[in-house]
């Protein structure tokens, strides 16, 4: 095949960077779907506590989250700086709304999930035990027995 | 100087040096995972009409979290880097010791915890022992099945219920009240 009237042109031919807003958008759409969408903000100041042989929670565990600490700066002129109770998005320095709370969320998740549940308690490590017994208490009467202590690897070496 | 036209620069390797920096990202980026100390809690049971259990005094291993968060064993403070090998020395006593347990079986934790003390060291005291029994367990689970008891699949788990049976996690727990306060 002979090309007719081939004028040689020098140098090398410009790269199309037509579809560099396609990869963009292929982008978007993938950090879009696989972003989870945080539904709750935290209003209360928690600081880990260590323990020992913390283990990760899988991703088969369908958890509810429960915060306990003290309010940040913002609502302390609301709630007082006593330890709060952060359900969701409502705080609430009474351990007896646990129960309620818990069974609702035990309920939404499907039922071949439900052996899965778990409570997770992310306190901070200064409150009062005896705070942390009475969450652990309501948490029995709501018969979520599943819970995690959240807590950051301790190590003495 | 002559004016000459410049050359366009070459725009192509631009998406070459984004999904470069892309994969990096990916690859280091972990997503942050919640890490904790797991706990099956007792049910709850509203009219608790058991007799107490009587368990002789050298059968329990007393541990207290003190309200400051100091720990106290068998009433005599204690460090928390000392616990765990303690509480596996109580454990395995088998009668050698008067002061210790005469065997597994009868042998509990007894950890009380002032109302007061800090969750933070209730929270290591209790890991600490939790972490003797898994390492006692662990150590069976080693020398029947050659792996430990956290590595075990789930089918393998329900087929070893030797192990769970013989180191049951025999833990009381309790907030200390006036009679203990006293």
């Amino acid at each position: 095949m002979a090309i007719i009237g081939n004028k040689k042109k020098k140098g090398t031919p410009e790269v199309s960077t037509a579809s560099l807003p396609d990869i963009i958008f292929t982008l978007l759409f993938f950090f879009m779907v696989a972003a989870k969408v945080k539904d709750t903000s935290l209003k209360v100041q928690h600081n880990m506590p260590k323990a020992l042989d913390a283990k990760k929670l899988t991703s088969d565990d369908k958890v509810a989250t429960i915060h306990v600490g003290k309010p940040t700066l913002q609502y302390q002129g609301i709630y007082g700086a006593d330890p709060q109770i952060q359900l969701q998005n409502k705080l609430t320095a009474n351990p007896e709304d646990i129960k309620e709370w818990v069974i609702r969320r035990y309920q939404e998740i499907p039922y071949s999930a439900r052996p899965n549940f778990l409570v997770n308690l992310k306190a901070d490590g200064k409150v009062p035990y005896s705070l942390i017994d009475e969450i652990k208490l309501e948490l029995r009467k709501a018969d979520a027995l599943n819970l995690n202590y959240d807590s950051k690897s301790l190590s003495y070496e | 100087m002559p004016r000459r036209e410049l050359p366009p620069v070459n725009a192509g390797s631009m998406a070459d040096i984004a999904f470069t920096l892309l994969i990096f990202f990916l690859v280091s980026t972990t997503l942050a995972t919640d890490k904790g100390e797991r706990v099956k809690l007792p049910k709850y049971d509203p009219n608790p009409n058991q007799e107490p259990t009587e368990v002789s005094d050298y059968n329990v291993f007393a541990v207290d979290v003190l309200q400051d968060g100091s720990l106290a064993v068998e009433g005599n403070n204690f460090q928390y880097q000392e616990l765990k090998k303690e509480t596996v020395k109580f454990l395995t006593n088998n009668g050698k010791d008067p002061n210790y347990s005469e065997s597994y079986d009868a042998a509990v934790v007894n950890i009380r915890t002032h109302p007061d003390a800090p969750y933070e060291a209730y929270l290591e005291a209790y890991s600490n022992v939790k972490s003797a029994f898994d390492l006692l367990r662990d150590d069976y689970a080693m020398s029947q099945y050659g792996k430990k008891y956290d590595d075990f699949t789930e089918s393998e788990k329900e087929a070893s219920s030797d192990v769970r049976q013989k180191y049951k996690l025999k833990i009381a727990e309790k907030v200390m009240d006036e009679d203990d306060l006293s």
